[in-house]
C-alpha cells in the first residue's frame, strides 16, 4: 500500500478513537478513492474551498465521513490538532455522519440518510450546465446504497438531462450481497445511460486513469467507476471481522490496527 | 400500582426483548413475519434472519419499498412488522405508509428504533422528533413509544391484527424497567403510576421515568403530582386526561419529540374542547437534534426532571 494510504487510514483510526465512534470498515474501502479524487483528480484546494466553479464531492455514502476528514486534513484545510480533540464532543461539527449546517465550505452536504447524496449531486450537476459552469461534480456512493429507490430516480434524471459532469462513484465492496442480490450493477448502471468502468479501487493509478478518461468523455452522458473494494482494506483483523462495520478502537485495539496498516 | 422503577439498566435490553417476542410469536402465528431494511445488525437481529428464512426477510437499504412489500404481504395473508431507526421508519417512508398502508386498510406494524433523542452520535439525519406528529395524522393509526421492555413486548403481541397503521418508537437499549413483568396494557389507557393533587404529569416512553423523578423531587418542595404514563398516545386516553384535569388543575407534558404535534398537542387536543387547563409542554422545543449522548441531549433539549420541576413550578406559580 501506498504511504500516503497507510498515512490517511492511520488518521482516520485515531480519529475514530477519539470519536468513540465510527464506521471504520466502510472508511477504509473508500479512503484510496478520496484521496484520488482530491489529489489528482478535483479542481479543489483550501483557497477554492467557497468558488462557484470548483468542483464538487459529495458524500452520499455517509458512515464513511472518517474518510474525508483525514484527505481534509492532509489537503490543508483542516487541522489534526482542531479535529482531534472537538470529534464527537457534544455538538460538535466533527462526527461520523457530516452536519453541513456547521461549516463553510469543505462539507458539501449532510450525509448520513442514505440515498440523499446522488440526488442532491445530479442538482448541482444540473445547475453547473445551466450555468455553463465547468465545475464537475463527484458523490461518493455505496453499493448497499442503490438500494434506495431515490438513486435510481436520480439516474433517470441524469441521463435526460444528459449530465456528463456528474460522476458516480460505487464504493463496491459487496455490502449489498449480504442483504439482496443487486444482479450485475454495471449492466444496470449502463441501461440507465451511464460510461461506466470498472476499476480496483485501492489502486490509485487505475483510478485516476478512470477518471481522467471518463472526464475526457465530454458525451452528454453522466459517468460512473465502479471501484471494487474490500471492507476494512489495510487492516487485517477489520477484513475478517465485520465488528469493525460499526465500532471504534480504544487505545489497545488502535495500536493494533495502526500497525497491521503500517505492515500492509 | 406497584412498579419496579429504580433507574438504571433494565434486565433486558429492548433489542433482545425484540428477537425474544417475535420468536414467540413465529411459533403462536406462522404468518407473522418481521421485514427490516439493512438495520438488523443494529437490532442484534441477524441470527432471527437465519434461523426463520419464511418469517424474516431483509430488503436492504429500501424502506420506502419495505413497506410496500409490507402491504404486499399483508393482502396475502401474513401479519408484518417492520423496522428501521425512526427516521427512516416514519419521515421517510410517510407517503408509502399513508397510502399502501393507511388508506389502503392493510394492516403493518412500523418499529422505529433509536427514538428521538436516543439516536445520540448518529446526531441531526437519525434524530427523529417529527415521527409523533406524522404517525398521528395517518386515520386510525396507533401511536407509541415504548417505556420499558414489558410495555415493549405487551404491544408487540397485542397489536399482530390490529387493522391500520400501528407505530411502536422505542430505544435499543438503555430503558430502565417500570412495569413489573405480568403487568397488562390497553390501547387508549393510560396508567396513573402515582398520585397526587397539586398538578399531574402526563408522559410516554422515556419520560415517564424522568416525571416520576420528578415527582419525587415536587414531593420534597411539598408539591403532590399525580404521574401518569399516557400508553398509546393516540388513541388517547381522554377519560383519564379530563379527569387528571379536573382534579389537579394544571398540567405538564413531557416527551421525546418534537412538541408541535406531539403528546402535549395530543393533551391540549382534549382539554380545550373539554375542560381548558393550563398545559406546559416538555419536549423538544421546534428544533433539530445534534450530537451527544443521552444525559447531555437530555439536558440540551430539556429533558431532564429539572426543567420538568421548573415548568411545574411556572404553572403553579410557587
Amino acid at each position: 500500500m501506498q504511504e500516503i494510504s497507510k498515512k490517511l487510514r492511520k488518521e482516520a483510526l485515531f480519529l475514530s478513537h477519539k470519536c468513540k465512534d465510527g464506521n471504520l470498515q466502510s472508511v477504509f474501502s473508500c479512503l484510496d478513492i478520496v484521496w484520488t479524487l482530491y489529489d489528482k483528480i478535483m479542481n479543489w484546494s483550501p483557497a477554492k474551498a467557497q468558488d462557484d466553479n470548483r468542483d464538487f464531492f459529495i458524500i452520499s455514502k455517509g458512515q464513511a465521513t472518517l474518510a474525508l476528514y483525514p484527505v481534509l486534513i492532509e489537503k490543508g484545510y483542516f487541522q489534526m490538532d482542531e479535529i482531534a480533540p472537538q470529534i464527537g464532543q457534544f455538538n460538535s461539527r466533527y462526527c461520523i455522519q457530516t452536519d453541513l449546517t456547521k461549516f463553510e465550505g469543505g462539507v458539501e452536504n449532510n450525509a448520513g440518510s442514505l440515498g440523499h447524496g446522488l440526488p442532491f449531486a445530479t442538482g448541482i450537476a444540473n445547475a453547473n450546465k445551466i450555468k455553463k459552469s465547468p465545475s464537475d461534480v463527484y458523490v461518493l456512493c455505496g453499493d448497499g446504497e442503490f438500494c434506495e429507490g431515490t438513486m435510481w430516480e436520480a439516474c433517470i434524471f441524469a441521463a435526460a438531462k444528459k449530465l456528463d459532469n456528474l460522476t458516480v462513484i460505487v464504493d463496491d465492496n459487496n455490502s449489498v450481497g449480504a442483504m439482496v442480490d443487486m444482479g450485475d450493477m454495471r449492466q444496470k448502471l449502463e441501461a440507465f445511460g451511464f460510461d461506466v468502468e470498472v476499476v480496483n479501487g485501492h489502486d490509485m493509478d487505475a483510478l485516476e486513469q478512470a477518471f481522467k478518461k471518463l472526464k475526457g468523455l465530454k458525451n452528454g452522458k453522466p459517468k460512473a467507476v465502479m471501484a471494487k473494494t474490500v471492507r476494512g482494506y489495510g487492516s487485517k483483523t477489520m477484513m475478517e471481522n465485520d465488528i469493525w462495520f460499526h465500532k471504534s478502537p480504544n487505545e489497545e485495539e488502535l495500536e493494533l490496527l495502526s500497525r497491521e496498516v503500517e505492515q500492509s | 400500582m406497584e412498579l419496579r422503577y429504580m433507574g438504571g439498566a433494565p434486565e433486558k435490553e429492548i433489542m433482545h426483548v425484540f428477537t425474544e417476542t417475535m420468536e414467540e410469536m413465529f411459533h403462536e402465528d406462522s404468518r407473522v413475519i418481521y421485514i427490516d431494511a439493512d438495520l438488523m445488525g443494529s437490532l442484534k437481529t441477524s441470527e432471527l434472519w437465519h434461523k426463520y428464512p419464511k418469517n424474516v426477510f431483509n430488503t436492504g437499504i429500501q424502506e420506502a419499498n419495505m413497506v410496500g412489500v409490507a402491504a404486499g404481504l399483508y393482502l396475502a395473508g401474513f401479519k408484518p412488522y417492520i423496522h428501521s431507526f425512526s427516521p427512516f421508519a416514519t419521515r421517510r417512508v410517510f407517503d408509502q405508509v399513508f397510502l399502501s398502508v393507511g388508506y389502503a386498510q392493510k394492516s403493518v406494524r412500523i418499529i422505529g428504533s433509536d427514538a428521538g433523542i436516543m439516536a445520540t452520535k448518529n446526531g441531526g439525519t437519525h434524530m427523529c422528533f417529527e415521527d409523533v406528529a406524522l404517525m398521528r395524522t395517518v386515520p386510525g393509526s396507533l401511536v407509541l413509544e415504548a417505556t420499558d421492555g414489558v410495555m415493549f413486548k405487551a404491544f408487540l403481541k397485542a397489536t399482530k391484527d390490529r387493522p391500520g397503521v400501528t407505530y411502536i418508537k422505542t430505544a435499543r437499549r438503555g430503558l430502565p424497567d417500570i412495569y413489573m413483568p405480568d403487568e397488562q396494557f390497553e390501547e387508549g389507557k393510560g396508567k396513573v403510576l402515582r398520585e397526587g393533587s397539586d398538578v399531574t404529569l402526563i408522559a410516554a416512553g422515556i419520560m415517564v421515568g424522568t416525571c416520576l423523578d420528578a415527582a419525587k423531587l415536587l414531593a420534597d418542595e411539598g408539591i403532590s403530582a399525580r404521574v401518569i404514563d399516557i400508553v398509546t398516545i393516540k388513541p388517547i386516553d381522554e377519560a383519564l386526561v379530563i379527569e387528571s384535569a379536573q382534579k389537579t388543575g394544571a398540567i405538564v407534558t413531557a416527551e421525546n419529540a418534537n412538541v408541535i404535534g406531539g403528546l402535549g398537542s395530543a393533551v391540549c387536543d382534549v382539554l380545550s374542547g373539554k375542560y381548558p387547563t393550563k398545559v406546559e409542554k416538555v419536549g423538544i422545543q421546534d428544533l433539530y437534534g445534534c450530537v451527544g449522548d443521552e444525559a447531555f441531549l437530555r439536558e440540551k433539549y430539556g429533558l431532564t426532571k429539572e426543567n420538568i420541576v421548573s415548568k411545574v413550578k411556572g404553572l403553579l406559580n410557587r
